[in-house]
This record gives structure tokens, sequence and C-alpha cells, in this order.
């Protein structure tokens, strides 16, 4: 899968812009604040229907506008692929080659991408929210029917909490004790398959980062496992608390090195270089599945690791179909880079 | 500004589905210069609908000017089997195929999941009143094919679980189909006949 052409009207600081890009390797050069990161924002919203770290929508459209689109066309094998997405009156519309699409779920597994930017180690670094997120956002990417067992799964820890509320007001209502059994039994059935789909992706991860070299490093799931049993036991003090405490909801993954956090053992620049290699593992996990090569998103590079580092990730970049990268600065990138790939410069709006 | 009154029909306008402040500054200026007769028929109608078009009592079907829907007062309807459906809609759908011969119950849309809809804004209770007073021998679900849907059948069947009354369920195998609407006539027949019982 590559992107051929990319149109942005007035998207974040971007008025309006038009780039056609390479099998390979793209670079697009620009100081602080000219649109880079933007640009790559633009692409993995294009190809998702989603902001990356949930910015809100309204807050994309080009300032003081209400509106903006974004066009790419993309291509598979012989197969092109047109993306458009009007944002109009707080609404957006998305289509495929010219048809809109009426839910999120026909966009799951068109547009296979992957995208590494200096919030991407937070997945080491920050809450279970967070690599709860990651895993929903990149699973989604691949598994239609994971993205609708999450949506659904959400949908039905809302009515159990609002439950649980109602419980804790008034103890043994029949009712309200009925629906949060009904509720959990539906929410036992999907928390089982969102885990086993979550423990398959994360141990397809673990492998491919062994690949990669780094052998005493652990990526262990930790699911908060649902039975009925368990649900039972922990009933009254889920209506005391008044939401639930049980579920796919409360995962998390321990990144650790013979148990120990890795936040604590590694050195910053480690800790983006392993989340790099985390989001490259997902390249070939992707591969492997949708059967085509992902985009990958790369921003930021060259100011987050060093010489050496670098060096052993150029060759595996050579690799891979179609890269984008950004750099504030063109002396900072290697010179064998630059004559290997197609660079863009961007001007300060 | 407009004068008082007339700001305050306009307001009112707004609230109305598809009606933005620009059709309703148009509508409440057509209005003010309407036929006096033709005025008070209109106002006269819109009352009537308010005043004449009920919901059935008991299945909360519609109805006019009556307390009881023309299905539950109708002597040949079999009234130990009730059919339930999420919305009015659904049962106009099964009524035009002319085969069902049991009694309705509309249960007004499913548990929402957005939390709009909670289990009080349906007509479970009244349904279960209806079970209740033990002359019904058969409750069938045609709820939408939907978890959302399926969430509130297991639900209802729990509720239902302490009357003795057999439970069953449109047969599926109409896959594809999200609503009621989307199913064409013989297939909806079909899973009507092919319905299944509960466990
Ligand atoms: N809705 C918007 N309207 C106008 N400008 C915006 C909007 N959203 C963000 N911006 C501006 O876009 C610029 C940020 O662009 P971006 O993050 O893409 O820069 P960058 O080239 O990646 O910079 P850096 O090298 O620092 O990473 C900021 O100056 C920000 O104020
Ligand atoms: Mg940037
Ligand atoms: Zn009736």
């Amino acid at each position: 899968m590559i992107i051929k052409k990319l149109k942005i009207i007035t998207f974040r600081n971007i008025e309006e812009l038009e780039i056609d890009f390479i099998d390979k390797l793209n670079i697009i050069i620009g100081e602080n604040g000219s649109g880079k990161t933007n640009i790559l924002n633009s692409i993995y919203y294009l190809s998702t229907g989603s902001t990356m770290f949930s910015t809100k929508e309204s807050e994309l459209p080009k300032f003081p506008n209400s509106s903006f689109f974004l066009g790419g066309s993309f291509n598979r094998d012989t197969e092109d692929i047109k993306i458009e997405i009007i944002f109009k009156d707080k609404r957006k519309i998305i289509s495929i080659n010219g048809k809109p699409i009426s839910g999120l779920r026909e966009l799951v597994g068109v547009i296979p991408i992957i995208y590494f930017n200096y919030r991407t180690k937070d997945l080491i670094l920050r809450e279970p929210e967070i690599r709860r997120d990651f895993l929903d956002n990149y699973i989604s990417i691949m598994d239609k029917e994971y993205k609708k067992l999450i949506m659904e799964y959400q949908d039905l820890l809302t009515v159990k909490n609002s439950a649980l509320k109602k419980l804790k007001d008034d103890r043994g209502n029949f009712y309200y004790e009925t629906l949060l059994s009904t509720v959990n039994e539906g929410m036992y059935e999907k928390g089982i398959l969102i885990q086993e789909k979550r423990d398959s992706f994360i141990n397809k991860i673990k492998e491919k980062i062994i690949d990669f070299g780094f052998k005493d490093i652990r990526i262990d799931y930790e699911p908060k496992v649902i039975t009925l049993q368990e649900l039972n036991k922990i009933k009254s003090d889920e209506i005391e608390r008044g939401f639930s405490l049980l579920g796919p909801h409360l995962d998390d993954i321990f990144f650790n090195r013979r148990g120990v956090d890795i936040k604590v053992l590694l050195s910053l620049g480690e800790i983006e270089e392993l989340s790099l290699y985390i989001i490259l593992s997902l390249w070939f996990i992707f591969y492997e599945k949708l059967k085509t090569e992902p985009i990958f998103l790369l921003d930021d590079l060259f100011e987050t690791l060093d010489n050496n580092k670098i060096e052993n990730l150029i060759n595996l970049l050579y690799n891979l179909r179609q890269v984008i990268m950004t750099s504030f600065d063109k002396k900072v990138i290697p010179v064998e880079l630059i004559k290997n790939s197609s660079t863009f410069f961007l001007n300060r709006i | 500004m407009y004068p008082k009154s007339l700001e305050k029909v306009i307001e009112n306008l707004t609230k109305l589905p598809g009606i933005g402040p620009k059709s309703a500054e148009r509508i409440a200026q057509f209005i003010l210069r309407m036929d006096e007769n033709e005025l008070n028929d209109l106002i006269e109608s819109i009352k009537n609908l308010r005043n004449k078009i009920k919901y059935c009592k008991i299945c909360f079907n519609l109805t006019e000017n009556e307390d009881i829907c023309e299905i539950c007062k109708n002597p040949l309807r079999d009234k130990s089997t009730i059919l339930i459906v999420e919305e009015i809609k659904d049962l106009i759908r099964i009524e035009t195929l002319g085969y069902y011969s049991g009694v309705y119950h509309v249960l007004g849309g499913h548990i929402s999941t957005s939390g709009k809809i909670g289990i009080n804004d349906l007509t479970i209770n009244e349904l279960e009143q209806r079970v209740k007073s033990g002359e019904i021998k058969e409750v069938i679900f045609a709820l939408s094919p939907q978890w959302e849907g399926d969430m509130t059948k297991e639900y209802i069947k729990k509720i239902l679980k302490k009357y003795n009354i057999k439970i069953t369920s449109l047969a599926r195998g109409i896959s594809g189909a999200t609503y009621l609407e989307a199913i064409d006539d013989s297939s909806l027949l079909q899973a009507l006949e092919d319905r299944k019982e509960e466990i």
C-alpha cells in the first residue's frame, strides 16, 4: 500500500497543499511549526477516520475556518483507492472511491498504516489507558470484528455503570439486578473475545521485538480476566463504588526486564528506540494479516535517536514499501538517505 | 426584534424537527396572514391529534378515540399469545402479512447503550403485568436482530422467567437484515412460523 497523492485544504495550519509521494522514502523538511506533524496526522486521519492523541475534530479546521478537506490517492498492487474526508457543520463525511461510508468500520483494513511520533513513547511511560488505546487503535486497523466488539463492549459498560449507580441508591431492586446480570453476561462474552485478540496481538509483537534484538525485554499482557463467578464475588463492591471493576477496560501491558519496570531501567533514548521498534513490529503483523505493506509515518526520527541507532534502523527502512518521514533540518539527515529519497521543503506559513 | 407574541411563535416552531430559525420565521409570517377559518382548522386538527390519538392501554399500539386498540378489541384475536416488538412500525409490518392472529406488545425501543433509554423508558413493567394476569401462554420476541435487541430480549426473559409461559423468538436466518423493515415478506413469514423456543 502506498499513498501517491495527498491534498489538504484548510487543515490545521495548512491553507492548501498538494504533495506527490514516491514508493520508498519521502522526507518532509521544514522548521518548527511549519506543519510537518500536521501532514502526517492528516495521512493517519485519512487512513483510519480517527485522530491521533484524541484531538477534537473541531480543532482540525485551520483557524478561523470551520471546515476542511483531505483527499488521498492510494495504490495497492494494481488497485487505486481514493479516500476523501469533508468536515463541515461539525460533521465529517468519509468516502471511499467517491462513495460515502456509513460507519468507520468500513475503513478497517483498507489502508494499513503505522505511525511513530513524539507521543509513541507514552505507550511505555504513561498510564494504562494509553496502552489500551494503542491496542484498540491498531488491532482495529486490521480486524473489523475487534472494532465492533470494542464499540459494543464500551456501550455495555455504560449501561452497567448506570445500573450500578441505580443499585447503590436502591439496593436489591429486582429490575436493576436483572439488568446488571444481563449486561454482565454480555460483557463476559465479549470481554473474553477482546482479551483473546489482544493476547495474540501482543504475542506477535513480542516475537518480533525479540527478532529485532531486544532479547531481554519482556512485554507481558496483564488482562483483567472476567469470569461470571468473579463478577458475582465483587458485585457488592462494584455497587458500592458505582462502577465496573473487572474486564478488558482495565487491562494493561507491563514492559519489563526480569520483572523490573523498564521505565526505571532504560534511558529516554532507549525507551524511544524500543517504542519505535514496537511500532515497526506492527508493520510485519499487518503485512502478514492484510497481505499489503503498511504505510510508515515516521516523525522527527533524527531529533529522537543518536546516529548509531539511526544507522541500525536505516537498512530496515529501505526494505519497507513506503516511509514518510520528517525533519526540521536537512543537515541532520544522512546524505545517503537524502540521495535515495524524495524531499519536500515546507515554508512556514 | 419582532413583537413578543410573534417571537414566541417562532421560538415554538423551531422546536419542531427539521425547522430552523429561517423557516420558523417564514411560517410565522404566513400564519399571521392566514385566513381565519383555515387557521382555526389547523389549530383544531393539531389539538385533535393529541386528544384523539392515544396509545392503547394494553399493548401501546396507536388508537383513535379509544383507550384500547382495534387489535386488542378484536374478539377473534388470540389473547394468550403476545408478540413483542420494539416500535409500532414493526407491528404494522407484521400485520401486513395477515398471518399472525395473536396480540402485540410495543416496547418503545430497546435498551439503549448510549444511556438514553433505560429499562424504565420501555413498557416492560406493563408487559410483566399482562403476563402476571395469567391469561398469557406464549410470548414471541420479534426484536431487532442486533445485539441491543438481543440484550433487551435477554433482560425481559429474565424478568418473565418466574411466570410459567412459553417464550419463543423469531427464527434467525434473516441474516444481514438489521431491522424488521429490511426483511422481505416471505422470510419474515418463515421466521414467524419457524420460531424457536428460548431456553
Ligand atoms: N486549527 C489550527 N489552525 C491554525 N493553525 C494551527 C491549527 N492547529 C495547529 N496549528 C498550528 O500548526 C503548527 C504546528 O504544526 P506542526 O506540529 O505540524 O509543526 P511541525 O512542523 O511538526 O513542527 P515541529 O518541528 O516543532 O515538530 C503550530 O504553529 C500550531 O499553532
Ligand atoms: Mg512536529
Ligand atoms: Zn392494543
